[in-house]
């Protein structure tokens, strides 16, 4: 893992809320809600993996150049400030959050590394997702 | 219905719902709507090679299954975070029981609600644990 990338971030990049992605991640993970409590069209509350993982993935393979024969995903958080709605037009950056090195609960030195994306309607936070990852080996 | 998050009282236990069996398709369209195609997810000798039995779901698909859960149970404008620690790989054929149990109250917090979530498989194995933040507001 390169423990120098910490702090490397993508460029802001946009993309569109499509109903028709929406259905699919729906499907994928079995999201029965369609509407929120206001009628709205909304996306399921974990869509955000459809929209950060290319630029996620270009962090992890090109960046930090990931071991996924050593790696696991360990959490992964969102936080929401807004909901996602379909058709709506969003702003994100993703970026290697932070790397560090520290001891397991086994007594193990691990590399902890957390992946952050930000997404904005406009200029207004609409969440934070990040994934904690660990090297195992 | 969605249940009435100001309800909730410290030490209610709550069932939010099952999910599976996990099946490999249901894996595999996860990956094709994240562009998560990882070979631990989608390659069985890869995954063999990493130890695993065969291949394992995407953490996130489990974090999915949550965040649905909560969807249904108490809709989308109160949720406003969600941590799903990855205890346990899931496997094709794996059944997911979401349980939460309700935190005790933080009197600077009135309006928040802090759930304890446990993922259980059917040999109750623990494939993930969360703490979902809900606002009363």
């Amino acid at each position: 893992m390169n423990s120098t990338a910490k702090g490397v971030c993508s460029p802001r990049y946009s993309f569109v809320v499509e109903s028709n992605k929406v259905a699919e991640y729906r499907a994928a993970v079995g999201s029965a809600t369609e509407k929120d409590e206001r009628g709205r069209d909304v996306a399921p509350l974990s869509y955000v993996f459809v929209s950060n993982v290319p630029y996620g993935s270009y962090l992890l393979d090109e960046v930090v150049q990931l071991d996924y024969s050593k790696t696991l995903l360990g959490t992964v958080e969102w936080e929401y400030y807004a909901p996602v709605l379909v058709g709506d037009v969003l702003e994100g950056v993703t970026s290697v959050a932070d790397i560090e090195q520290r001891q397991s609960k086994e007594g193990r030195m691990r590399t902890f590394l957390t992946i952050e994306t930000k997404l904005y309607r406009k200029e207004s936070l609409v969440l934070v997702n990040r994934a904690l990852f660990v090297e195992t080996a | 219905m969605n249940t009435n998050v100001e309800n909730l009282r410290a030490g209610a236990q709550l069932f939010l719902g099952e999910k599976g069996p996990v099946t490999r398709v249901q894996i595999a369209r996860f990956a094709g709507a994240t562009l998560d195609f990882n070979p631990v997810h989608v390659d069985e000798p890869f995954a063999q090679t990493a130890g695993m039995p065969s291949v394992i779901a995407h953490g996130p698909l489990l974090a999915g299954f949550l965040a649905g859960l909560l969807e249904e149970q108490f809709g989308f404008d109160v949720v406003r975070k969600i941590s799903c620690r990855l205890t346990a790989p899931v496997f094709p054929g794996d059944v997911l029981r979401f349980s939460a149990t309700v935190a005790d109250l933080d009197p600077q917090e009135p309006d928040l609600r802090v759930l304890q979530v446990k993922a259980l498989k059917a040999d109750e194995t623990q494939a993930a644990l969360a703490t979902v933040h809900l606002s009363c507001s």
